[in-house]
């Protein structure tokens, strides 16, 4: 144990803990209690840096985020989900993604492969959890506005009641009077699911407002919506590795389970509109085939992907 | 993981959250704290937690580093009762029609701070301060080591750190 340290080496690993206790995924806590308990001025240090750190918020708000030049997919590792805390200091860590640039220079893209998940944080602290094979749309001068072009994601939104959030999904437009929903966007239907707080489903027409626990579901080019209701705590589990279901069919099943697990999931036709009712714990997305008797069918490898069938 | 969840794993870990508050030199107040921190969980429920320990840590972090900020606001206060005015979260708040100009200001003075780090030192800050990216990421993103990055950021934070000291201090 070091009796005496130097002023500028406390600084330096001081600094050292405020950069790593920023990784959302960061689980040293052991180590940093053993260098706190180490010596009081390293607690003093720390905690001095540490608020110091926090009051560059203020400043740091009105910078955009990292130009896109270098954020390209360097490789293909995938990242187990962290744990997402309500505390506005717990940032979220990100996946590997693939930025492309659009037309507008102020809107820019962030996709995931299927099996990568990705948070993001905008400016005035809305989080947005891209599921894997998702793409949005966001915009560096407004921060207060999200596209999902395709795939699933979670928005937990900072509420201004002057500045509300706005998700645009296809032709549709959610806008948020409140604080967590999940959207999903598909080749056949948008679905749109309120954990907390509560969004109005196209401002400018139907002005449909949806609460919590609130299912909405719209079928591609249609104009009919069906409403129904969920378990507000379900919404948005699959950040977990967890899926909720109450009599959807098997083909929707394959199809969260295909964006959640990186492979393409398919169901024979027999089963595809079979429907199926519990919950799915993905612990390992590379051993799908242990959910067969879930189904009371077979998942069986096929290719790079899995096929459901009967048994 | 349920909020009962959270709640269980708070029990199972009491003893550690209180070393852990303790290495803080939070002292006395050790067993005050933990009891706040209680209150927090079980009054907001914060949703499904994946590493609910890991979240319990950060949050007692979280209510040190509150502790320390308002200890701190007090002791200004008293040197100097007549100093400006704080917000709820006790930073310093300029009167309303100088906040648009001063925050223009020193929105370039970071700026030009983080410009004159050069581009990858400026970028990991970036992605790690304000994206929220982590440093295995952002060390893919750059293909430079792990212990590159950390280097980075530890310069930017320093530097961006002294920034706003100086700023505080102006």
């Amino acid at each position: 144990m070091v009796i005496k340290q130097d002023q500028h080496e406390i600084e330096d690993q001081a600094l050292a803990w405020v950069v790593n206790l920023r990784d959302a995924d960061f689980a040293d806590w052991e180590a940093f209690e053993a260098w706190l308990g180490a010596s009081p001025a390293h607690a003093e240090v720390y905690h001095r840096l540490a608020l110091k750190d926090q009051d560059l918020d203020d400043v740091l708000s009105a910078l955009v985020p990292a130009p896109a030049l270098q954020a390209e997919r360097r490789a293909n590792h995938r990242w187990k989900w962290p744990a997402i805390g309500a505390a506005a200091a717990i940032l979220l860590v990100g996946v590997v993604s693939v930025r492309l640039s659009v037309a507008a220079p102020e809107h820019y893209q962030i996709a995931t492969r299927a099996g990568e998940r990705r948070a993001l944080t905008l400016a005035g602290g809305t989080n947005i959890l891209l599921n894997g094979g998702s793409t949005v749309t966001l915009d560096r001068k407004n921060p207060r506005f999200a596209e999902l072009k395709q795939g699933e994601a979670l928005f937990t939104v900072t509420h201004d009641a002057k500045n509300p959030f706005a998700v645009q999904v296809g032709r549709d437009q959610l806008l948020d009077v409140g604080t967590r929903f999940d959207v999903v966007r598909t080749k056949s239907e948008m679905r749109v699911a309120v954990a907390e707080g509560a969004v109005i489903y196209n401002p400018a027409s139907q002005k449909l407002m949806l609460g919590q626990g609130d299912l909405l579901r719209v079928a591609a080019g249609g104009t009919v919506a069906i409403r129904s209701r969920v378990a507000p705590d379900q919404i948005g589990a699959w950040r977990e590795g967890r899926f909720v279901y109450s009599g959807e069919t098997l083909a929707r099943v394959a199809e969260d389970l295909s964006r959640y697990a990186g492979a393409r999931v398919d169901v024979s036709p027999d089963l595809a509109g079979q429907p199926f009712r519990g919950v799915i714990s993905i612990a390992d997305p590379s051993r799908l085939e242990d959910l067969g008797p879930l189904f009371r069918a077979r998942v069986q490898r096929r290719g790079d992907g899995w096929l459901i069938l009967r048994r | 993981m349920s909020d009962t969840g959270l709640q269980a794993v708070f029990f199972a870990n009491r003893d550690r959250l209180l070393r852990f508050l303790a290495a803080h030199g939070a002292g006395d107040a050790a067993e005050d704290i933990l009891q706040e921190l209680w209150i927090k969980i079980s009054t907001s429920a914060p949703g499904p937690v994946a590493q609910p320990l890991s979240y319990l840590y950060r949050a007692a972090n979280n209510l040190m580093l509150d502790r320390y900020r308002s200890a701190r606001q007090a002791t200004k206060r008293d040197a100097d009762w007549s100093e400006a005015e704080t917000d709820g979260a006790g930073r310093a708040q300029d009167p309303v029609g100088e906040r648009p100009l001063i925050a223009r200001e020193h929105l370039r003075i970071v700026q030009q701070e983080l410009d004159g780090l050069g581009e990858r030192v400026a970028f990991a800050f970036r992605r790690h301060r304000i994206d929220g990216a982590p440093q295995k990421l952002i060390a893919r993103e750059l293909g430079v080591s792990l212990s590159t990055v950390e280097a980075d950021l530890r310069k930017a934070y320093r530097a961006l750190i002294a920034v706003r000291r100086r700023l505080d201090e102006a």
